[in-house]
């Protein structure tokens, strides 16, 4: 009967293997909200907690939604008309720390990521649904004349001032990260460990999916499925700006909308550009930063920043990326493109 | 062989067709999609029929095609035609989605590869 002194151990392996496979508690919710697709995966036992964690959430997304609206008339439209009147005035509290941030975020980038060029995006038409055609090199010329910075914005506790009439807020390289970071916080709030959120292909994650890490797949900007995947540690996001995510074609040639305030130009350098950090907002803008600060430029600005996680895809299809990201990232198997580790950011 | 002998060669040959399930359940591959369009609760369509899927959007229709176990934006009444131009998907965790006509495709499995997809 010596079999039977092994039978515990069987219906021990055995138990552990079959509840593995078993699905874990992971609920899914999916919305429009944002501007963009939203997906919220919780993971965790109270499914009527998750539940009012993903509502929440959604509808908190899509009231930011309206308040940071860069162009449709709301919260964040009214202020930029304050700013450029040039006068002192209380900024509405819903838009003030988004504002704050992008200031201090665009000066750690040295401008690169610009909050404030709204007439620009806007002339390009990425402020419509479906831009046509590029404006003309007059427009931007003008523009560029007079083109304001984040500095040109007074902070003086929640009161703010311009100084260049042609101030408009276009907070779309942060808000989203903002958004997500902040509401990832707010399902912490609510007791909640395990969550993923998803914004438009942006995503930011705490805890693990089970009895792995959240684990994300990076598209190839070639359009040819994945190129890398990277396993989420505790509370982190990973943020990517590429060249395919808004464009037009006019008379053959392709134009984005990442728009480089040094030229009134899209930035051409690079075609994707993602950022691993815990901050999303900081994630998200620079990411946009070092997309147009371009290959010969990134890794300075990255170390001015704060973020040493990089990967930076250029036109040549080559992968640069920093030696911590390196350790992060794992490359698809058969990835044809050329590998360059950068020196680490010193 | 010993009684003991034979439970563990048992036990190799259950492992070898559980491991090989559990394997193929991780590849990623996806086992459906799911149309959302607008405010409207989601839809699940499985893949293994070769088929186009006609949604109206705000804009108008947009197809969707799935064949050989991927998925396309193949017509779509938006100007920029971003989301046809993204190609054929088909790994779990992967969208394809139209924002102007507000039409949003997940290719979802029960056994995700990836989570999400970055991009």
């Amino acid at each position: 009967m010596s079999c039977c002194r092994w039978l515990p151990a069987v219906l021990l392996i055995l138990t552990a293997l079959l509840t593995a496979c078993e699905k874990q508690n992971l609920h899914r919710y999916q919305s429009f909200a944002f501007g963009t697709l939203i997906e919220i995966k919780i993971r965790g036992d109270d499914k009527s907690l998750a539940n009012q964690a993903a509502a929440n959430l959604f509808v908190d997304f899509d009231r930011r939604h309206n308040d940071w609206h860069a162009w449709q008339p709301g919260k964040l439209t009214q202020t930029s008309a304050l700013l450029a009147t040039e006068e002192w005035f209380t900024a509405d509290e819903t838009v003030l720390a988004l504002i704050k941030l992008s200031k201090q975020y665009s000066q750690l980038s040295s401008g690169l990521f610009n909050p404030v060029i709204g007439k620009l995006i806007q002339v390009w038409g990425f402020q419509g649904s479906e831009p046509l055609t590029p404006p003309s090199q007059e427009i931007i010329a003008r523009l560029l004349d007079k083109l304001p910075n984040a500095d040109d914005i007074d902070i003086d506790g929640n009161r703010l001032r311009g100084h260049n009439s042609q101030l408009q807020l276009d907070l779309g390289a942060i808000a989203k990260g903002y958004a997500v970071s902040t509401g990832i916080q707010k399902m912490r709030d609510l007791g909640i460990k395990h969550a993923l959120i998803n914004a438009g292909g942006d995503l930011c994650g705490i805890g693990n999916q089970g009895e792995r890490p959240w684990r994300i797949g990076i598209r190839n900007p070639s359009g040819n499925g994945i190129i890398a995947s990277i396993e989420l540690e505790k509370d982190e996001c990973v943020f990517t700006s590429g060249d395919y995510e808004r464009y037009f074609t006019h008379e053959g040639k392709r134009y984005h909308h990442i728009i480089d305030p040094r030229t009134g130009y899209p930035a051409d350098q690079v075609v994707s550009v993602t950022v691993l950090h815990k901050n999303g907002a900081l994630a998200d803008a620079a990411s946009t930063a070092l997309f147009i600060a371009g290959p010969d430029d990134w890794q300075p600005l990255a170390k001015k920043m704060g973020v040493s996680d990089v990967m930076m895809i250029d036109k040549q299809g080559r992968i640069i990326m920093t030696p911590s990201m390196q350790k992060r990232i794992k490359l698809e198997p058969g990835n044809k493109n050329k590998v360059i580790i950068s020196k680490p950011l010193t | 062989m010993k009684p003991g002998d034979w439970l563990i060669l048992c036990l190799a040959l259950l492992l070898v067709p559980l491991s090989w399930s559990m394997t193929q359940r991780n590849s990623g591959v996806m086992a459906a999609i799911e149309i959302t369009v607008g405010d409207q609760p989601a839809v699940v369509y499985p893949i293994k029929d070769q088929r186009q899927i006609t949604v109206a959007g705000d804009l108008g229709d947009s197809v969707v095609e799935i064949r050989d176990g991927r998925v396309r934006m193949i017509s779509s009444s938006c100007n920029g035609k971003i989301c046809i131009l993204s190609g054929w998907h088909q790994h779990s965790g992967d969208n394809i989605v139209c924002l102007p006509n507000k039409v949003g495709v997940s290719l979802i499995s029960n056994q995700e590869r990836f989570d999400g997809i970055n991009f």
